[in-house]
């Protein structure tokens, strides 16, 4: 059995009373791309971290490639990180910044004769040929970014890291990075920590998710099982956008519910009856002209116009609104009054502290 | 970091093309350049008097006949030359040395963790605030029982335990981004390679400020000096100087014109370095 190249052991970091993370175990495999997604304070940073050996954790262990590194320097953990100002050293040249992990290692594995092949080739792979002889201030930021990128490769370690690397880049130069570092991160089949808020680059990304909040793991798993099958009320919130509607809901007992007048039939079991529950319902699973079963009906309070899709806030009655999803061909004449259909597989119910029922 | 913008409508150039403002920063600098300037040319024509037309009343600015006798007393009949070498190699060993133990305690202060360390700092701080006049007498003392009174430690060791380098070093240090030495530690630097290969020459403007600052100080000092050390081979300008007026008749014009001198070395090392640290933290401030 292969030992996976991270492996958390009931690692804990506390800051006198404050806890930035409560145990955690995680394991990443070679050759992995794992996300931590959560919002900011989460302890996602801390994770990425005590990894680097940046932070000591307060309890627990850590090991790279099966070794125990809790008390290893950070020089001497074969790890890489990408830090979100790309931390590029400014008064030396791409080249100089790219060639220092090869040339700052004592005992190095590389000979001198070796750093411009080295430098030559990781710059290659991230496409700064034409730049080595700039420094990084004449650079633009995706350029900045790629030389950082070549710093993390340059020197071949067994783990990257990457601390919210593409956030300082804007929205089109981020949607290519993204697809670039997936590449790259499939040529060099190492395992890869990624951290980010963003819940779309963690969709678009990851092999697995995990999701933190607190400092504590929400839930773990494929990009599609967190968004199917959403741990708790958080995950449900967090991943998603638009994001879901909550609906305060009555357990009809079985694995029914009412929602103000609506009765929906789900695919959890709601007993006892009675209970107080959240439901939640994504815009996006909204489904229009169906009748028949688990139908909310409203009438529009709010329409907005994004181009592909229309965003519909629809008032329920009982004092509830839900936000709707319709594309163009879904589009009716009569905008008044809407039914919109959910099936019970879409139908996700939250007991009263939150988790998945 | 605030955004340095060179345009008309910066603050400066507003204030500058108003001619009324223009008329009064004038007259201010044209004061200011008076007050200062005077008493360096009065200092410079009497050290062109001879001692006769030296109390003269009401004084000529301009001597009627050029002097050079001062000058050549200077040379010959005192050690002056000495002095000078004394003050600038002593502050150059000064300098020297504190450049290097600053800039290691400011990155312990800076960017190491350890137990104590704000209070380390604090103590510091605290220490800046002591005159060397109350330190004086115990100073004598300590480096008597060393046995090194009358020597040129003397005049080195006492002054690089002056705490303010270190941490003006340090401020210079704690705003660079943390991300660059974790950054070069995980590279694979030592922490003696961040503070060589990263830290310091990210902060080289304040490296040389703090080169001229802690020279300046060392080549202005007196009372110390005065205290440590008496032979007159070894004194250091400022008290060389002062003893010239030790006898019964106080030649101003040999004072003078020891003073006139003393000030072009240091002259010429601040205009070298000033326009050097100048050039310097005007890019690092439009960097961004």
């Amino acid at each position: 059995m292969a030992t996976s190249a991270i492996s958390f052991r009931a690692v804990r970091k506390s800051y006198g009373d404050f806890h930035a993370v409560e145990k955690l175990d995680l394991e990443v495999k070679t050759g992995e791309f794992l996300v931590l997604l959560g919002p900011s304070g989460c302890g996602k940073s801390t994770i990425l971290k005590m990894l680097a050996g940046i932070e000591a954790p307060s309890a627990g262990e850590i090991k790279v490639d099966g070794r125990l590194v809790n008390y290893t320097l950070p020089r001497d953990r074969n790890v890489a990180m990408v830090f979100q100002n790309y931390a590029l050293y400014p008064h030396m040249t791409v080249f100089e910044n790219v060639a220092y992990p090869l040339k700052s290692r004592r005992n190095s594995r590389v000979s001198r004769s070796e750093v411009p092949r080295l430098v030559k080739q990781a710059a290659e792979i991230v496409e700064i040929s034409d730049q080595l002889g700039k420094h990084p201030e004449a650079l633009s930021g995706g350029q900045r970014q790629r030389v950082a990128l070549a710093r993390a490769i340059v020197r071949n370690p067994a783990v990257f890291l990457m601390d919210e690397p593409l956030s300082n880049l804007d929205a089109q130069l981020r949607n290519t990075m993204r697809q670039q570092l997936i590449a790259l991160h499939r040529r060099m089949g190492k395992a890869t920590i990624y951290v980010t808020h963003d819940q779309l680059e963690a969709m678009t990304m990851a092999d697995r998710i995990v999701v933190l909040n607190a400092g504590t793991v929400q839930q773990e798993g494929t990009p599609e099982e967190v968004f199917r099958k959403p741990a708790n009320q958080f995950v449900a919130g967090f991943v998603g956008h638009p994001r879901m509607n909550f609906l305060e809901a009555r357990s009809l007992g079985g694995s029914a519910v009412k929602i103000g007048d609506h009765a929906m039939e789900t695919t959890a079991s709601t007993a006892p009856p009675e209970a107080r529950l959240t439901v939640g319902l994504r815009p996006s699973d909204a489904r229009f002209h169906h009748g028949g079963e688990n139908v909310i009906s409203g009438h529009v309070l709010r329409s907005e116009f994004t181009g592909p899709d229309i965003f519909l806030t629809l008032d329920i009655g009982s004092g509830l609104k839900i936000e709707v999803r319709q594309t163009n061909d879904q589009r009716s004449s009569s905008e008044e009054a809407l039914s919109v259909a959910f099936q019970p597989d879409d139908v996700h119910v939250f007991d009263k502290r939150g988790n998945r029922m | 970091m605030p955004h340095f913008r060179r345009g008309a409508s910066s603050p400066v150039e507003s204030l500058k093309s108003t001619p009324t403002m223009l008329l009064v920063s004038y007259v201010l600098l044209c004061f200011a350049a008076i007050v200062s300037i005077t008493p360096f040319l009065y200092i410079l024509s009497t050290s062109l008097k001879d001692t006769n037309s030296l109390f003269s009343y009401p004084p000529d600015w301009i001597p009627e006949q050029l002097f050079w006798g001062n000058y050549a007393k200077l040379f010959e009949q005192t050690s002056f030359v000495r002095w000078t070498l004394n003050t600038l190699g002593v502050g150059i060993a000064i300098t020297g040395l504190k450049l290097v133990m600053d800039s290691m305690a400011a990155f312990a202060l800076a960017k190491l963790r350890f137990r104590g360390k704000a209070l380390l700092t604090t103590f510091l701080l605290l220490l800046v605030a002591v005159p060397i006049a109350a330190l004086v007498v115990p100073l004598f003392f300590v480096v008597r029982s060393m046995g090194l009174l009358n020597t040129y430690w003397a005049l080195i060791l006492p002054a690089l335990a002056n705490p303010l380098g270190i941490l003006m070093l340090r401020s210079f240090m704690v705003s660079l981004p943390e991300d660059l030495d974790h950054s070069a530690r995980l590279d694979g630097a030592s922490e003696w390679k961040v503070l060589t290969q990263i830290v310091l020459p990210l902060i080289k403007p304040g490296l040389v400020v703090h080169a001229i600052f802690t020279f300046m100080l060392q080549y202005t000092s007196f009372l110390w000096p005065l205290v440590a050390v008496q032979s007159d081979h070894m004194q250091v300008l400022t008290v060389g100087i002062s003893s010239l007026k030790s006898n019964f008749v106080v030649d101003w014009g040999l004072i003078s014109a020891a003073s006139l001198l003393a000030t072009i070395p240091i002259t010429v090392l601040f205009l070298a370095l000033q326009r050097f640290f100048l050039s310097q933290n005007l890019s690092a401030a439009l960097k961004h």
